[in-house]
């Protein structure tokens, strides 16, 4: 019990220290997506920023999260694991920090091994393009695409880089065999600066 | 005349006022639902069976807090069917609202103007 008081009281002072706003780890829903805007929306400090700022922080909110709940792989711990119990993971992880000036969002999920040179490929050529050229880009994906429905044909990333304040980060990690573990970051200036 | 449609503002999805009896024509609210094709399928239906009886003027307002990126393409349809009435030779203007410091909002605004070839109009909201 000791080392458990220890642990939390470690993990509590690191959340403090990054000005961890809004952690969450578990499965990812347009209910939770909800919630978080709401719990984000009524922090003190985020209604007294410029509707700009708030629009900005929901655009990368919502963009990651419900691109968490679309493309997140569903993965099933080995028998060995879990002792022969077979139970259905669908792991993610959100946070909300408060940066200098910014405000940072980052989630976490794993994705299918064998689609992430696609994913490189498209964060890749995104996170290059200055404003003008993320603008006529998104028109012209705008204008092509014939997706409908739940996926936002390619804007949602496009959105998020028109919005932060700087390029946007991404890492890929070995989770398991077939697995990658895929952690995206963006920030949103308070001053409403964004990337030339 | 058709039938209005009226749907309430979600947390999510915006607030719909079509009706042709009191030529209001409204989108306001937010815009992210976990499923645009099954919330504005039925919103574009309305539209075209509009654009066959349509009134002599047609102002439509948009005015959103937020969307997300696959709440574009549905607006896009649906200005898209506008514009057809105004190439038919109807009476068709668009009102663009956006909040009074959200300059992104008027600039999405401006990206579907370009796009539809409609002039829009634009006012601020507090």
């Amino acid at each position: 019990m000791e080392v458990m008081d220890d642990s939390l009281k470690n993990f509590y002072d690191t959340l403090n220290s990054h000005q961890i706003l809004l952690l969450y780890k578990g499965g990812f829903n347009q209910e939770l997506i909800r919630s978080v805007l709401a719990l984000t929306e009524n922090r003190h400090g985020l209604n007294n920023e410029m509707s700009i700022v708030k629009n900005r922080i929901m655009t990368v909110i919502v963009e990651t999260m419900q691109n968490v709940c679309r493309h997140a792989e569903t993965y099933r711990l080995s028998d060995s694991e879990i002792q022969g119990k077979r139970i259905p993971m669908k792991p993610g992880i959100f946070l909300i920090c408060r940066g200098q000036g910014e405000y940072i969002i980052a989630t976490g999920n794993l994705v299918q091994s064998s689609k992430i040179d696609t994913l490189k490929l498209y964060l890749e050529k995104v996170s290059n393009m200055n404003m003008n050229e993320l603008r006529s880009f998104h028109k012209q994906v705008l204008k092509s695409t014939e997706l409908y429905g739940k996926f936002g044909a390619d804007l949602g990333l496009i959105n998020i880089a028109k919005v932060s304040c700087r390029k946007f980060e991404y890492d890929f990690r070995h989770f398991n065999n077939g697995h990658d573990f895929y952690s995206f970051s963006a920030a949103v200036s308070t001053t409403g600066k964004t990337i030339q | 005349m058709i039938e209005a449609l009226y749907l309430k503002p979600t947390s999510d999805t915006p607030g719909i006022t079509f009706d042709p009896a009191t030529d209001h024509f409204e989108i306001i609210g937010r815009s992210f639902p976990e499923d645009s094709a099954e919330f504005f399928i039925p919103v574009l239906s309305w539209v075209d069976r509009y654009s066959k009886k349509t009134n002599p003027e047609t102002k439509f307002i948009f005015k959103l807090e937020y969307f997300n990126s696959s709440s574009y393409k549905p607006f896009l349809d649906i200005l898209l069917k506008l514009s057809q009435l105004r190439k038919n030779g109807q009476k068709v203007t668009i009102l663009w609202c956006y909040k009074e410091d959200d300059w992104d909002m008027k600039e999405a605004g401006e990206e579907f103007e370009e796009i539809v070839n409609i002039p829009f109009n634009y006012a601020t909201f507090k």
